[in-house]
């Protein structure tokens, strides 16, 4: 897809594809494709926001109408020490890839690689935690959303009428969540990937950057998950 | 795009984020959880009020995030028009939800209610019918130990509970 520059030098067959990277013939230049990249990636990042306001929405309504039995239920279901590990280890992995990019603005390929490398390591973390912890226990104890929901209570907890609503809104809500942790992990892979190929340097660094846009909103909408699904007062 | 120079390094035009900047981000960020945590478990101020707590906390955070991590404090304006108009719309959305289901009580007070699901009597009745009623009620028993969790309230006691809900639950899986 790339050209290499009429410009070659002697040394030119050495340029790794950053250097030579040039941009695609229906663009003025490099920055021109870079910034409309840039802007195309913001405009999907609202869609996304749009996607999970629905379901802050959904939250919302069922929380002001049964306030008490939401307390109650994600005291009872979630342990907020999870959730806190889990907060952290995003929030970490947001700082290596915004690091990452600053790598690959500053040609650190071997920091760029290192720090890609943490973060698909963070968001491996956040999935397992939240298999191991969190979903599979929950199924296996049937406490799942709506017409599935099968836990009779134990040690004097009578679940509420409305568990299996807090239950559904935790589940689609982290599940939607968790799936674009998923999806985002393996995007890092793939950046990691060209970037082990030397792609990403100071001249060109769009995937890159707009991958890392995606894993910020990941973790954006983790800050707002968390609070409100663990920590209900 | 941008035609400021980053500190003098070559960033290819673009701005570089500095380091410690991005560092000192991070610190806040862990701080703001702890916060987070801390403000729910141990500081009262009604339901209402922490949850104010919470959402503020939260908007900080990620105020923080999409400005420095996500570059948009450097960025072409035009993107963040993007993210404001899309905030404005969820803002919309939750505003209408909250003035209606917020207000709904005072016009109809008796249909204010979504009916009951049967799922936790079906599933109550379900494991009686397999296990026996004096098996719930075993299952059910709170014990001394547990009690003492109890005691501390809903929070710190919590993780205890659980865990003693988990070995329960898994011995009652080998069972089926």
């Amino acid at each position: 897809m790339t050209t290499a520059p009429t410009d070659m030098t002697g040394d030119g067959a050495s340029q790794t594809y950053w250097e030579r990277y040039r941009h695609q013939p229906h663009w003025r230049n490099n920055d021109d494709e870079y910034t409309a990249a840039k802007l195309g990636m913001w405009l999907f990042l609202t869609t996304e926001l749009l996607l999970f306001s629905g379901m802050f929405v959904a939250y919302t309504i069922y929380r002001i109408l049964h306030a008490d039995e939401f307390a109650r239920a994600s005291h009872y279901y979630l342990d907020w020490r999870v959730g806190a590990v889990n907060t952290a280890v995003l929030l970490i992995s947001s700082f290596t890839v915004a690091m990452a990019i600053r790598n690959a603005q500053l040609n650190q390929q071997f920091w760029l690689k290192i720090n890609l490398f943490i973060t698909i390591i963070c968001g491996l973390f956040f999935l397992v935690a939240k298999l191991a912890l969190e979903y599979w226990p929950k199924y296996q104890k049937g406490e799942v959303p709506g017409g599935f929901f099968s836990y009779p209570g134990s040690h004097g907890y009578v679940p509420s009428d409305y568990d299996p609503l807090f239950l559904g809104v935790y589940w689609v809500a982290t599940a939607i969540h968790g799936s674009h942790v998923l999806i985002g992990v393996l995007l890092l892979g793939w950046c990691l990937w060209r970037a082990q190929k030397r792609h990403f340097g100071p001249r060109h660094f769009t995937s890159l950057e707009n991958v890392g846009l995606f894993w910020h909103l990941v973790d954006l909408i983790w800050i707002f998950l968390f609070p409100l699904l663990y920590l209900v007062g | 795009m941008s035609s400021h120079d980053a500190h003098g390094h070559d960033g290819g035009g673009h701005h570089v984020a500095p380091r410690n900047l991005l560092l000192g981000v991070l610190i806040i960020l862990l701080i703001m959880t702890v916060l987070t945590v801390y403000t729910a478990l141990y500081v009262d101020v009604g339901a209402v009020g922490n949850l104010i707590i919470a959402l503020f906390i939260a908007i900080f955070k990620s105020a923080l995030v999409v400005g420095f991590f996500m570059h948009l404090h450097w960025d072409n304006k035009f993107n963040a028009v993007a993210l404001l108009y899309c905030l404005l719309a969820i803002g919309t959305f939750m505003l209408f939800t909250i003035t209606d289901i917020g207000s709904r009580s005072k016009i109809e007070p008796v249909r204010n209610e979504i009916i009951p699901s049967t799922q936790v009597r079906d599933a109550i009745n379900a494991w009686k019918e397999e296990h026996g009623e004096e098996a719930y009620e075993a299952r059910m028993a709170v014990h001394d130990d547990d009690h003492h969790g109890d005691d501390h309230g809903d929070h710190e006691g919590d993780g205890h509970g659980d865990d003693d809900h988990a070995g329960d639950d898994h011995g009652n899986d080998e069972d089926h």
